[in-house]
């Protein structure tokens, strides 16, 4: 089951597992925290249920994005994405911490 | 291009199945051992019979812990359920110095007197095991476990996609035949509990969500201790006053909890500054009564034991959490679930084994010069020994040294647990020393032969072996025995299975792996 | 006990089920089946796994049953491919 096809490099293996864990778990994490503010800030959900509802999905976003990492066709644009969306959200939650104060 | 994502899915599924796939196998085998952790404890306590009544043996808990910590800081109650007999009683001493684990916490039996002869942490070592590891401080450990349990959901998830045609294959699968049966093993036993994997994979990671994932909390929650107090209804820590005022008689007070949750039973105790004016008793209800595992608490004031109020956490966030852990840990299945969880896991334990088993037979055949195959494949192969073979000796040796080692020993507990550790090292030792073909062989028949000794000195060593048990209908003693069979069984099967596969190696065919307990799964 | 009924209900859906799969059918029922009556079969093995689920969740209300359903699934489906591993040898693959 190893990879016979000879395209993928030692570097794009290297690239595909720091996206797939130490990225991944950032950009999960942002997500996670986007989501608890969205839920309790936007949507009028209680902040406990809103904290514990972003934690569950996180498992599973940190499940895909995994897969994802691997499975994506090109290392760039996994990364352009995750740089993308990361910048992204970092930004909201930033902006949302400054907008409302924690509990 | 379709190709190429199956392709890297599977590469994925090797790697990400191998690299803590020791650590997993380790965890599902304990894992599923502790679904019967209660009735494990039973055997190990065989001097301990008949049920416990949680009222009484409230009182009894609270009468053993006034004469050895009555100026505790807290007290812990867990409860005898409807499965067990004892109540394990722990306590925080009031001095700033950390105590050792042993001298804090003790095993009661009904009257409250502390089990001092055959001391054991019986099967919820088994089950502390499954995610706390050992030896090893058990913050670490629950990290690493949370790592092996996401590369678990991303093995499963991208297993499934590699394997989708396996789905429609189903009705095509086979045990145990031929070049294939490892793949057969794993497959069968992959496809057939998908839903428990998945569920069991994904709910332990919730069972220690804000530990992995703190961030949804802190997005939130300036202080965890304010998360803690929205969802638990408890302050933090109370101050003691400094003025003693003798601690409310618990007994009336777990029936009166018991009444509010239409008769269920209470579980757990904390009373926190017992013996102080301001200690405050929580009582949370069995877990045994619902899927939640998170349950209703009732706060009673120490002194007086009045009823300050009662909490459950609202909201359906919680509410999907509570079910989820409740549905991992299983305490709520009744006997025929709970064989189900028990088969499940086994699977799932198997599947893992095969798994692992199944990288060095598909290596293998494409070795240069299989008779001295590269190291990463040599560590694998002697790594697959000590965790396979290895463990279940382990387990089986912790068996037999709780019936073997002397009643009265000191630190009986730890010994009983190194014992588990040594064996587990020494089948690691001997897989590392002798040829691998060999050392498997070996080393799955002394598994089975440790298991199949478990009855055997049982009944010499107790009055309550297999016959007096199934003739005084002693279900629990029974099926424990009988379980050491079918597993002892497993073992030497699969022992001289494999040795007959490398006869046939020797004779020229490909060299294959040994079949484990594919025919029993 | 009571996972007798729901069970054997289950096992008889996934054998049906297999039954209208094309090439289970000569060494299930020894003849190929109609296009009408592979449909029907294949309906039959669904509806079944459906009446297993009823059973459980009028057993023990929809929650709990649920969660049998989903045990006993798994060992249907252990029975079902181990009764078919005895009935018929190593198919080629």
């Amino acid at each position: 089951m190893t990879a016979r096809n000879g395209t993928i490099g030692r570097g794009e293996i290297v690239a595909r597992l720091i996206a797939a864990i130490p990225a991944n778990y950032l950009l999960t994490s942002a997500a996670t925290a986007c989501i608890a503010r969205l839920l309790w800030r936007g949507m009028g959900v209680d902040p406990a249920n809103a904290s514990v509802a972003a934690t569950l999905i996180s498992f599973a976003l940190f499940a895909i994005l995994a897969l994802v990492a691997f499975g994506a066709r090109s290392v760039v644009r996994l990364w352009l994405w995750l740089a993308g969306s990361g910048l992204t959200l970092g930004i909201t939650l930033w902006f949302s911490l400054s907008a409302g104060a924690r509990i | 291009m379709k190709d190429s994502l199956r392709q890297s899915m599977a590469l994925f599924h090797t790697w990400s199945g191998l690299l803590l796939g020791w650590l997993l196998f380790a965890m599902f085998a304990t894992g599923t051992a502790a679904y019967f952790q209660d009735e494990i404890t039973r055997w190990m306590q065989p001097e301990v019979t008949g049920d416990a009544e949680p009222a009484t043996a409230a009182e009894g808990a609270m009468r053993y812990l006034n004469s050895v910590a009555p100026d505790a800081k807290s007290w812990y109650i867990s409860l005898p359920n409807s499965r067990s007999a004892t109540t394990q009683v722990y306590w925080q001493p009031s001095g700033e110095r950390p105590a050792k684990r042993v001298e804090t916490s003790a095993l009661l039996d009904r009257g409250g007197h502390a089990i001092t002869s055959r001391e054991t942490r019986g099967g919820f070592f088994l089950y502390r095991f499954h995610f706390d590891l050992h030896y090893m401080p058990v913050l670490w450990a629950r990290y690493l476990v949370g790592v092996a349990a996401m590369f678990m959901l991303v093995a499963i998830l991208s297993g499934v996609i590699t394997h989708k045609k396996i789905f429609a294959d189903f009705f095509m699968l086979r045990f145990g035949k031929g070049q294939r049966s490892w793949l057969d093993a794993h497959n069968v036993t992959a496809v057939l509990a998908l839903p428990f994997h998945l569920m069991i994979t994904f709910t332990g990671l919730v069972t220690l969500a804000s530990m992995y994932m703190p961030w949804g909390i802190a997005a939130n929650y300036a202080e965890q201790t304010a998360f803690s107090e929205a969802v638990f209804g408890r302050s933090a820590e109370t101050v003691p006053s400094g003025r003693h005022a003798p601690l409310a008689d618990l007994g009336p007070l777990v029936r009166n909890a018991s009444a509010r949750w239409n008769g269920e039973r209470v579980g757990y105790i904390s009373i926190a500054n017992p013996n102080d004016a301001v200690a405050l008793i929580e009582m949370s209800r069995a877990p045994e009564a619902a899927f939640g595992a998170r349950g209703q608490t009732a706060t009673f004031e120490g002194a007086t034991g009045r009823a300050i109020g009662t909490h459950q956490a609202t909201g359906s966030a919680l509410a999907t959490e509570s079910v989820m852990i409740g549905l991992h840990t299983g305490r709520f299945a009744e006997w025929g679930l709970r064989w189900l969880y028990f088969l499940s896991g086994l699977g799932g334990t198997v599947m893992v084994g095969s798994g692992l088993v199944l990288w060095t037979v598909k290596r293998r055949a494409r070795l240069s010069d299989p008779s001295c195959p590269h190291l990463g494949f040599r560590i694998v192969e002697r790594l697959n020994i000590a965790a396979i073979a290895g463990l279940a000796t382990g387990i089986a040796v912790y068996f037999l040294a709780n019936r073997l080692l002397p009643l009265e020993m000191v630190d009986r507990t730890e010994r009983e647990i190194d014992s588990l550790f040594l064996a587990w090292l020494g089948i690691g030792l001997w897989g590392i020393l002798r040829p691998a073909g060999r050392a498997w062989t070996e080393a799955l028949a002394i598994a089975g032969a440790c298991f199949a000794a478990i009855p055997l000195v049982n009944a010499m060593t107790t009055s309550r072996g297999l016959l007096p048990s199934l003739l005084a209908g002693d279900w629990t003693f029974v099926a424990f025995d009988l379980v050491m069979l079918v597993l002892a069984a497993g073992f030497l099967l699969a022992a001289v299975r494999s040795a007959q596969l490398r006869t046939k190696a020797k004779d020229g065919a490909k060299p294959r792996g040994a079949n484990r307990r594919a025919t029993s799964a | 006990m009571m996972h007798i009924l729901p069970a054997t209900v289950i096992v008889a859906g996934f054998l049906a089920l297999a039954a209208s799969m094309k090439r289970h059918q000569r060494d299930l029922l020894g003849r190929l089946l109609t296009h009408v009556q592979t449909r029907s079969t294949r309906m039959a093995g669904w509806f079944l796994l459906g009446i297993g689920w009823a059973v459980d969740a009028a057993l023990l209300g929809p929650a709990m049953g649920t969660i049998v359903w989903c045990g006993e699934l798994s060992l249907g489906a252990a029975l079902t491919v181990t009764a078919l591993n005895w009935r018929t040898r190593r198919p080629s693959r």
